[in-house]
């Protein structure tokens, strides 16, 4: 009996019709051109090895399958390399990707430039209008193995969206009706989801309103190097590809702080998105060019705070002005009069007990095993009541908003993109329930949520609840704890969790997503991890802004050239190079050189700069 | 896992291009033939149960590419195969006189020291054969390998290699076992292995379940 693995055809899906344009424009499958057979071959197996380490739970294998179909419909490789796909993606043959990473690399028309490769995989996970978290996950890991530095993958992806939204153009009359056809279904939801107020969205899309968002794409003129944004052009330009940037962004390019709690969960006072990277009271709106104040990007994140010291403006995103995890970030706000009260008492109580960091510190490194029981503190436990009280409310909403948060990236209220959440204390709380009220959704819950980081959250250290999220976070699931952590324990200490509070100790969980951060030595404490979050978040592998970036006081400048202010324009410039001589793609950069680039990228920068300027590629390039 | 199946039996197909490994395969598989079977890209890979000796064994059968862009590959499957089916084409003496390469590769590659190695000349429903019969047997000898001659065509010698194959790595306990105990199901004490007896194999596997 011959059992060779055959799966369903997945016919209707919009990549099929993207083929079909991709064939029909004729310069969408270069990299296909490029690569032997041999190569596209090793380009496939890669996929599905990497599969294979990434998802190898039972409801992956949907994923998986699909995954490796388009690819495989995408590379026009024989139907019999499907079955040894399937049987790479089951682990059969225990193979490892050297082989065909050095395959790969060595084809010698892609001269070793495997850039090329991640970028058709970029290419190819967008063009269906959703960007997966799993497939995010799964091209970093591809990037990693073909060894592009994941700089240039985030500079690629953030070349796709600068390609998608930097032109307009009249639409044509097949566009029109695509366009007709499609705004009569969504007008219901769109209004329904957000209704109008959707301007302090920002965004082209934002602007311009949800008419005009999927016409964006349209026509576009060839503006990145290399062979696959060629293939962009052609496929993402198109009648097709116009459906894809609406989808993308999120409901009419609204996004997130467009959204208006319509539906409350629970007791929910206050709970909102506010972009994250530039400063609430800087004047955005002379902003008249269509140019976004936050740029739209192809993966978002989200921060969390857990307590508020003061109602200043910026109180919610104090902690995070270093944060650099991706180019569009938002924060949310939610609950702040409990957590300003909350805030207050931390404080109070903290102004009591300083020296019981020191105490307890000490405990933990040289009496571990002796001083199970804590023994509190006569004067400490007086205080409790000014505590116990700000701490449950807020425990007790911070779950409630959690779940109110799971029903909005469920929505997609974001677009589909992937999801970084990151939260300290509380803010890990709401993260921690979030995933909770996810995970419990088998179904819709897949590949929204890239990485979760939990920082000190004052939530159940079971491995069991926590094993649960392996579904929801496709990519890394972060608790960073401290083990003298006196407040928590102190909060905690009528309960009796057999199984402890997950800010104080290591998850026990064997799942390649979960990772155990000590912050022992960073932090002293609850409290400080607000001020530390700089280090904690670059001890975590999570990028920050530099020092003198931060310096610099005026964000909102930066924001229209761009967040990143050196690297953005060297991708700029280097992708432009690499059309005609492709320095860049070549793999291996070798370090010197790569910080002459970014010298040299930078004075240029210097000279062109103007502090509203608008950053086309085009413009950088005219000397 | 079925609970009559004896183990699972990693077999390669290997040899130069065109000598026929896919049309073998196929005719084994299928019980078809093709004359006009595109080359292999990569590898193909096909599972078929059979039964020899009363043992019913599975056979994961991973057939490579002969194609030169695609030899850096090839040695990545090599890794646990408990037995090698080194094919030639009679009519062609350039692919005999390679046989000792895929031999050599086979030896540096493979995981498992007492890997079963079956040779098979190709393609003797043809006339203009090349390679005689007794070079073939005298070249397996001198290998330590089986030796049968088949043709794909006309589905001489095809079953019997995979069973003559399948046998002898039934007879050679050391090859299989380890790969019970690599599907870590179970683990099996080191002392066990001599004197061990095929027959007794059934016993083992109702443990595994």
């Amino acid at each position: 009996m011959a059992s060779v693995n055959d799966s369903k055809h997945s016919g209707d899906d919009p990549t099929t019709e993207c083929n079909r344009l991709f064939i029909k424009s004729g310069k969408g499958l270069q990299l296909r051109a490029l690569l032997s057979d041999a190569g596209l071959y090793s380009y496939a197996a890669i996929c599905a090895l990497s599969l294979h380490e990434l998802y190898n739970y039972e409801w992956d294998q949907a994923f998986n399958q699909s995954c490796i179909n388009n690819l495989l419909q995408h590379l026009q490789l024989p139907k019999q390399v499907k079955g040894v796909m399937i049987s790479l993606i089951e682990g059969q043959g225990n193979q490892s990707t050297d082989a065909y990473v050095e395959l790969l690399l060595g084809e010698t028309n892609l001269k070793g430039k495997s850039l090329l490769v991640v970028e058709d995989m970029v290419l190819l996970a967008v063009k269906g209008g959703n960007y997966d978290a799993r497939m995010r996950v799964l091209i970093r890991h591809m990037a990693s193995l073909l060894r592009v530095p994941l700089e240039l993958l985030e500079l690629y992806e953030e070349s796709v969206v600068e390609f998608l939204t930097e032109e307009h153009k009249e639409p044509s009359e097949e566009e029109q009706q695509e366009l007709n056809k499609r705004n009569r279904g969504r007008k219901i939801k769109r209004y329904a989801l957000i209704g109008l107020a959707t301007l302090g969205g920002g965004a082209v899309l934002g602007l311009t309103g949800g008419l005009a968002a999927p016409l964006i794409g349209a026509g576009m003129g060839t503006i990145l190097g290399g062979a696959g944004a060629a293939g962009a052009a052609a496929a993402l330009g198109s009648t097709a590809g116009i459906a894809i940037i609406g989808s993308l962004f999120g409901v009419a390019g609204a996004g997130l702080t467009g959204f208006k709690m319509k539906k409350r969960v629970g007791e929910i006072e206050e709970f909102a998105f506010g972009p994250l990277t530039l400063k609430p009271q800087s004047s955005i709106v002379s902003n008249n060019n269509n140019r976004a104040f936050i740029t739209q990007q192809l993966h978002i994140s989200i921060v969390i705070s857990g307590w508020l010291s003061d109602d200043a403006d910026d109180n919610f995103i104090r902690p995070w002005r270093s944060l650099l995890c991706s180019r569009e970030q938002y924060y949310l706000r939610y609950e702040s009069q409990y957590l300003l009260e909350l805030g207050k008492a931390m404080e109070y109580i903290l102004s009591f007990a300083v020296s019981m960091a020191a105490q307890e510190a000490l405990k933990y490194t040289i009496l571990s095993g002796l001083l199970n029981a804590i023994m509190w503190p006569a004067s400490l436990i007086t205080l409790a009541s000014v505590i116990d009280n700000p701490w449950g409310v807020c425990c007790r909403r911070s779950a409630e908003v959690g779940k109110q948060l799971a029903e909005v990236l469920m929505a997609r209220e974001q677009g589909q993109r992937p999801v970084t959440l990151i939260g300290f204390s509380l803010g890990a709380r709401v993260i921690y329930y979030c995933l909770r009220e996810m995970a419990s959704r088998p179904g819709k819950c897949e590949g929204i949520v890239q990485d979760a980081v939990l920082i000190g959250a004052p939530v159940t250290g079971s491995s069991k609840e926590w094993s649960r999220f392996g579904r929801v976070v496709s990519g890394r699931i972060v608790n960073g704890y401290c083990r003298g952590d006196w407040l928590l324990k102190f909060l905690y200490r009528t309960f009796s969790m057999a199984s402890g509070v997950a800010g104080l100790q290591p998850i026990n969980l064997k799942d390649r997503r979960m990772f155990n951060y000590d912050l022992s030595d960073l932090v002293s404490g609850h409290s400080e991890y607000p001020e530390k979050m700089r280090e904690i978040l670059e001890l975590i592998g999570i990028r920050t802004r530099s020092l003198d970036s931060m310096a610099t006081g005026d964000m909102a400048m930066k924001k229209s050239n761009s967040d990143l202010p050196v690297r953005s324009k060297v991708s700029l410039l280097t992708l432009r190079r690499c059309k005609s001589d492709n320095a860049v793609h070549q793999c291996g950069l070798d370090e010197e050189k790569w910080k002459e680039t970014l010298a040299a990228a930078s004075l240029e920068t210097l000279a062109i700069s103007s502090p509203t300027m608008s950053t086309s590629p085009s413009e950088l390039m005219t000397p | 896992m079925d609970p009559d199946i004896l183990s699972t039996f990693k077999i390669l197909i290997i040899g130069e291009s065109s000598v026929g490994k896919t049309s073998l395969l196929l005719r084994f598989i299928n019980d078809s033939f093709d004359s006009n079977v595109s080359a292999t890209i990569g590898v193909d890979f096909k599972t078929k149960k059979v039964t020899v000796d009363g043992n019913t064994v599975k056979l994961a059968i991973w057939d490579t590419a002969g194609v030169e862009r695609f030899r850096t590959l090839t040695p990545s499957y090599y890794r646990n195969a408990q037995g090698a089916i080194v094919v030639y084409d009679v009519c062609r003496r350039e692919t005999f006189n390679k046989m000792q390469t895929w031999l050599d590769e086979l030896d540096t590659y493979t995981t498992k020291r007492n890997i079963v190695k079956m040779i098979v000349g190709n393609k003797i429903d043809q006339d203009s054969r090349q390679v005689t019969r007794e070079e073939g047997i005298k070249f397996a000898k001198r290998h330590a390998a089986l030796y049968i001659e088949s043709s794909a065509k006309t589905r001489d010698g095809v079953e019997c290699a995979f069973e003559e194959l399948v046998q002898k790595i039934i007879q050679t306990p050391g090859l299989w076992e380890a790969s019970v105990n690599q599907t870590g199901t179970i683990s099996i004490t080191q002392g066990n292995d001599a004197g061990y007896l095929p027959k007794s194999c059934t016993g083992w596997s109702c443990s595994l379940n």
